[in-house]
């Protein structure tokens, strides 16, 4: 979608969106694909920059882990996730155990998968962007 | 060794290169595809897909320097390379084998 206003520079959150979608990419392939649509932004909306980001830093490390590469980083990110689950779900538990009990006090199901899906996905990128940055250096 | 076995988007990615010559850049790849098919395809889908044909050797890849536009990042530019030329040629082949004499029942 190109924007109806004509082009205009890319702004300090575009600029801090495509640096941090060039550190989480591949080497190689990270930069190239910020400095495209760096190049491409002031063509088009916000809207489409965004959903071009979120399909590149999704779909990247996806084909990688395809394609046998990088399968270490994303499995261990994968095992520390699970590490995380199971230590914040026991976490949870105290934290309930040491309050006094209420009627409804029983925290929903629906509440601890957010926070276990939190929890894993947070270990997930650390993982991920840890391994990425050690191949950086 | 057998040429290599395509997918759809692969074989169309293979064909924008050609297209291109010395000008296949990841976002001029993403435009070709866009402009040819009618489909919204993603830069992500373009640079997903050329790293994994570089990777089975059908593509190779050299960086140069890019306009001030890009921040001070190079462009990847992406040639097709004679294995990738050979499973083009095969896609095509098979393609055709596939199709002859059939009749799909459409008009047109």
């Amino acid at each position: 979608m190109t924007s109806p206003v004509g082009p205009r520079p890319a702004g300090q959150g575009t600029l801090a969106v495509l640096a941090l979608l060039e550190w989480w990419l591949p080497e190689g392939v990270g930069d190239a694909i910020a400095g495209d649509l760096l190049e491409e932004a002031p063509s088009h909306s916000r809207w489409w920059l965004a959903r071009q980001v979120a399909d590149a830093a999704v779909r990247v490390p996806l084909a990688r882990l395809r394609s046998g590469r990088h399968a270490i980083p994303l499995l261990l990110g994968a095992l520390a996730a699970g590490i995380v689950l199971v230590a914040g779900d026991a976490a949870w538990h105290v934290v309930l155990s040491a309050v006094p009990r209420r009627a409804g006090h029983e925290a929903g199901l629906g509440w601890r998968c957010a926070m276990a899906v939190l929890a894993g996905g947070a270990a997930s990128v650390v993982s991920w962007g840890s391994s990425r940055s050690s191949r950086r250096a | 060794m057998p040429p290599a076995v395509l997918g759809e988007f692969e074989l169309l990615v293979l064909l924008a290169l050609v297209r291109l010559g010395d000008d296949a850049y990841g976002m001029a790849v993403r435009r070709e595809l866009v402009d040819r098919t009618d489909r919204d395809v993603s830069v992500g889908a373009v640079y997903a897909t050329l790293d994994r044909l570089e990777e089975k050797g059908l593509t190779r890849s050299r960086v140069h320097d890019g306009p001030a536009a890009r921040g001070g990042r190079a462009r990847r530019f992406y040639d097709i390379t004679a294995a990738g030329r050979r499973a083009v040629r095969e896609s095509q082949r098979v393609l055709a084998r596939m199709l002859d004499g059939l009749d799909l029942g459409i008009a047109g």
